[in-house]
């Protein structure tokens, strides 16, 4: 029996300094827990292709999608819904790090204009939409919403929820459904996944530490104290939002609406230069 | 999480004392939620949680490793309690 969730926010080793599993790693658990597809939202392409590839072997949907960090600090996911949206992605995963290699940031200026076949997800915990609501900055709250609404169309904009049993995960969520829920816009769960399974959590943390080169110990600031940031089978998701049902459900909705396929969909034909016999 | 109470005048005796110590209660639990606890000399029951958070200080040489459950008791007041997932005991943290 499939499972109800697909997984909306996950890294691999690719998003360097974060995420603590492999791809196939990911996706091995996935389909064990029965899940139909997943997407695979890194700061980079580097594993795209090698997820899709991957997951087309075993029979798994692969999405593709990035996560960007903003100037601002703030971060937001993108899912590609087809061809166009992953040149997109492409494109502002390039203006990105042409700002910094090291720390890619976007100008949020790029986006109205590469805004089109993809699916934007406000960014969980570390989204500016969460930042200003647990700000208690409503105003601003309501304007950042409307803005991505207008860029991203009303359609392709949802507010991710997440709850990895960290302090303050109950009002912000609260906050962000009724936000959601004033204007329009579908909330949707997402664990902000960085390993496959809890026991990579010590990795992750050192992983982390390495990435600021620094030891765990003078790296709290940045580390995510606890093993909850795993891939979690649908079971579970409904457990964490059980006051949010439609968060976990609306993930098989967005599964459906993402029809691009990296492995296949490109459409690249090798040239077929005349080549003189002989 | 852990205040000091530091007096203005540094000759008191024992002039640095912890402020806001965890206290050890007594706690049912169910599927390691807290159905009950008993923080004076009766049990009062748990009607909901209102948020839980962990965190793992699994580096530190004594690892440091709790579950937060912020509750409502049957009469509506607030708790905080944590489980010591090293130790398994459960203690009430003032806010």
């Amino acid at each position: 029996m499939s499972d109800r969730y697909v997984e909306f926010h996950a890294k691999c080793f690719y998003s360097f300094g974060e995420g603590a599993s492999h791809a196939s790693e990911l996706l091995t658990r996935a389909v064990e827990y029965g899940q139909t597809a997943l997407a695979l939202t890194d700061t980079n392409l580097c594993g795209a292709l090698e997820f899709a590839n991957l997951a087309g072997t075993l029979g798994l949907k692969p999405i593709t999608g990035g996560e960007l960090t903003l100037t601002d600090g703030s971060r937001i996911t993108l899912l590609a819904k087809s061809r166009a949206g992953y040149s997109n992605l492409s494109q502002l995963l390039t203006f990105a790090n042409r700002s910094d290699r090291c720390e890619p940031r976007l100008d949020g200026e790029y986006l109205p204009e590469h805004a089109d076949g993809l699916i934007m997800l406000t960014g969980g915990r570390d989204g500016r939409l969460s930042k200003l609501l647990v700000e208690g900055r409503y105003g601003e709250a309501r304007k950042c919403l409307k803005q991505a609404m207008d860029w991203f169309g009303p359609d392709s904009v949802y507010v991710e929820l997440q709850r990895n049993l960290l302090e303050g995960e109950a009002c912000r969520n609260r906050r962000l459904a009724a936000l959601a829920g004033e204007m329009g816009v579908p909330i949707v769960a997402t664990n902000g996944t960085l390993y496959h399974a809890p026991e990579r959590y010590k990795l992750q943390h050192a992983l982390v530490a390495i990435r600021n080169n620094s030891t765990i110990d003078r790296s709290l600031e940045h580390i995510l104290p606890n093993d909850q940031f795993h891939l979690k089978p649908g079971a579970e998701m409904e457990t964490l939002f059980a006051d949010f049902p439609e968060a976990v459900s609306n993930t098989l909705d967005i599964a459906e609406r993402c029809g691009f396929d990296l492995s296949s969909d490109l459409g690249y034909t090798l040239p077929e230069p005349d080549v003189p016999e002989g | 999480m852990r205040s000091l109470l530091v007096p203005v005048d540094p000759l008191v005796s024992g002039s640095i004392r912890p402020l806001r110590q965890p206290t050890p209660v007594e706690a049912r639990e169910a599927a390691q939620v807290p159905t009950a606890a008993r923080t004076g000399s009766e049990w009062g029951d748990i009607r909901r949680v209102e948020e839980r958070w962990k965190f793992d200080l699994w580096w530190l040489p004594e690892p440091i490793s709790r579950s937060y459950y912020r509750v409502e008791s049957a009469d509506g007041s607030l708790l905080t309690l944590f489980r010591d997932d090293v130790s398994g005991e459960w203690f009430s943290q003032a806010a």
